[in-house]
């Protein structure tokens, strides 16, 4: 019995130092936030706080400049769909032409392919900035070369800016992508391809009957992670473009950050944040539901 | 299986282009490193430095507002997270993986959860609670931000190393005359040594790049990429050739170790995703 209680209590002993981190950094502070978001907390008096209810709330919906509804929601969706949509086709789609069994230099070309990950988001911004730079940037250049005279603005350009910056976040979240639907392929035992080319399929048909079928999972939850990742995604864009022009790229983690610490409505930004963080946890509940599918189905 | 030749040129004719496609803005910023400044912002652009100089880094140091120091603190809050976050998740992962306890089970779910939580959500009640308790432009303060946001993770990774090493090793140690702890740091530790390696450099690249929470809770302590940040904002007209330099000098590191260790970034980057 003593020895028992022994076990019990080294375990929660080993577990201590890293729950109370998580609790001090992550849980106390997330009450608070919810809490936050009911009060009026100003930037410049922080410790002074007023009840206010569901104020917050209402005066991000009615916000005008940039609007919530017409202008924050509609960026963060266009961002993050265009964002997902390029990032998943491209990550499998060379994940798929790497996996090839005669491929040569698989390593080297991986290699490369991860780095946009392995590089600080802002190193990343800054050379995404000299590309569309639109006197010294290679982009214009090269229309110039090829004699083009009206050359476009890019990030300057309202038309062009969100399209530029899902390409600048393709180039960096591919990477994830490509890693993870690599694991998922190569998840797949090789015998089965030849199984299926004994029986007579075509390349399109082992596609089509082996490698999508077993793979369907794995893009499903990478679906939701970068979902995730994608709408908490804050450092491009801010230095990018800080939302601009004209609010055409304030998404909603930019938009919290300009409540918060440019506006210095703390309550504001915290109502934002109780939004971001029901967004999450909806994918979160999608995650787990589509993770346990994939479990099952492994075993199966 | 031998596919058509036509279809080869087509498969590395795209694994070329998209390489390419990757490279091509990072190379074309840290070229710059090693271009005069005049040519850096010079017209045509030119592919590759025409006149190469490593004058550069002289000016960066000497002749520039960029806060050189930058790059220490970088350092410092990024070994310190690292070994936080690793230290915690070794202690926990081992916890988790050799001893039973009521709710062991509903706290390992809880910790998948929490990792969830994106630290945007939480930004305003850290600043506010950093500002009050005089956590605000500490080192220390990033450090725990920092290991928080991959402790969760290696918590995980590593109970999964510990997992598959038989209890039965530390058990015949214990036999041998080893305390609890010496059968640990003896004999579990060195077969997990690989999961421990991944864990850190997760949690170190994952500290070296972070922007958003240190430009919200430094001022004067400010890390590498909060400095380059400024840096780009006080010149309304870019330095390129500088701002290639202090790109170039941040990024290295974390290619280098990158280069090294491609095996155990993988295993982080993939190994969060795809858990039982």
């Amino acid at each position: 019995m003593r020895k028992q209680s022994r076990i019990i209590l080294s375990g929660y002993l080993l577990i201590l130092p890293a729950l109370s981190l998580i609790f001090l950094i992550l849980i106390y502070p997330l009450i608070q936030a919810v809490l936050l978001s009911l009060q009026e907390v100003k930037l410049a008096s922080l410790s002074r706080q007023t009840f206010v209810g569901l104020k917050n709330y209402l005066t991000v919906f009615t916000f005008v400049g940039p609007s919530f509804f017409r202008q924050v929601l509609p960026a963060t969706f266009y961002f993050v769909a265009g964002s997902i949509a390029g990032q998943l086709g491209f990550g499998l789609g060379m994940a798929l032409l790497v996996n090839q069994k005669w491929v040569r230099g698989k390593d080297i070309f991986r290699a490369i392919f991860i780095l946009p990950w392995v590089t600080s988001a802002i190193v990343m911004a800054i050379s995404w900035r000299f590309m569309y730079e639109p006197r010294l940037g290679v982009l214009n250049h090269l229309l110039v070369l090829m004699g083009a005279t009206n050359l476009p603005g890019w990030l300057n350009d309202l038309n062009l800016v969100m399209p530029c910056l899902i390409i600048a976040n393709v180039w960096h979240g591919t990477a994830f992508s490509f890693t993870l639907q690599t694991a998922g392929l190569q998840s797949i035992p090789y015998e089965l391809y030849e199984a299926a080319t004994v029986d007579g399929a075509a390349a399109g048909q082992r596609f089509r009957y082996v490698t999508l079928p077993l793979v369907r999972p794995f893009i499903m939850i990478n679906l939701v992670l970068i979902s995730m990742y994608t709408v908490n995604f804050f450092d491009l864009i801010y230095a990018m473009t800080n939302g601009g022009p004209l609010y055409r790229t304030e998404v909603i983690a930019v938009f919290l950050y300009h409540q918060a610490f440019e506006y210095g409505h703390m309550g504001r930004g915290a109502a934002v944040a109780v939004l971001i963080l029901i967004i999450n946890l909806l994918l979160t509940l999608l995650y787990m539901r589509l993770n346990r599918e994939r479990v099952a189905e492994q075993k199966r | 299986m031998n596919p058509k030749l036509s279809w080869k040129i087509v498969t590395y004719t795209l694994l070329i282009l998209w390489a390419l496609f990757t490279v091509m803005p990072l190379y074309w910023l840290l070229s710059a490193t090693f271009k005069p400044p005049g040519e850096a912002i010079g017209y045509p652009p030119t592919l590759v430095p025409r006149h190469p100089t490593l004058r550069n880094f002289g000016d960066l140091l000497f002749r520039s507002k960029f806060g050189f120091k930058s790059y220490l603190n970088s350092i410092e809050i990024a070994v310190g997270a690292t070994l936080i976050s690793t230290g915690c998740a070794m202690l926990a992962g081992f916890g988790f993986s050799r001893f039973r306890f009521p709710l062991r089970n509903q706290i390992l779910v809880l910790i998948l959860l929490i990792q969830m939580i994106p630290l945007l959500a939480v930004i305003i009640p850290l600043y506010r609670l950093y500002s009050l308790y005089g956590l605000y432009d500490t080192r220390f303060g990033l450090m725990i931000v920092y290991a928080v946001r991959t402790v969760s993770m290696n918590t995980w990774l590593l109970k999964g190393y510990f997992d598959t090493i038989p209890v039965e090793i530390e058990e015949a140690a214990l036999i041998d005359g080893c305390s609890r702890l010496q059968a640990f740091l003896r004999v579990s530790f060195p077969i997990a040594a690989p999961g421990v390696a991944a864990a850190a450099i997760f949690a170190f690249f994952r500290s070296w790049n972070e922007f958003m929470i240190a430009m919200t809770l430094t001022s004067t302590v400010r890390p590498y990429t909060v400095e380059l940040y400024r840096f780009v904002g006080e010149h309304g007209d870019v330095d390129w050739s500088l701002l290639g330099t202090a790109s170039f000098i941040a990024i290295v590191p974390v290619l280098l170790l990158f280069s090294f260790f491609q095996k155990y970034f993988v295993i982080g980057l993939a190994g969060g995703a795809v858990k039982e």
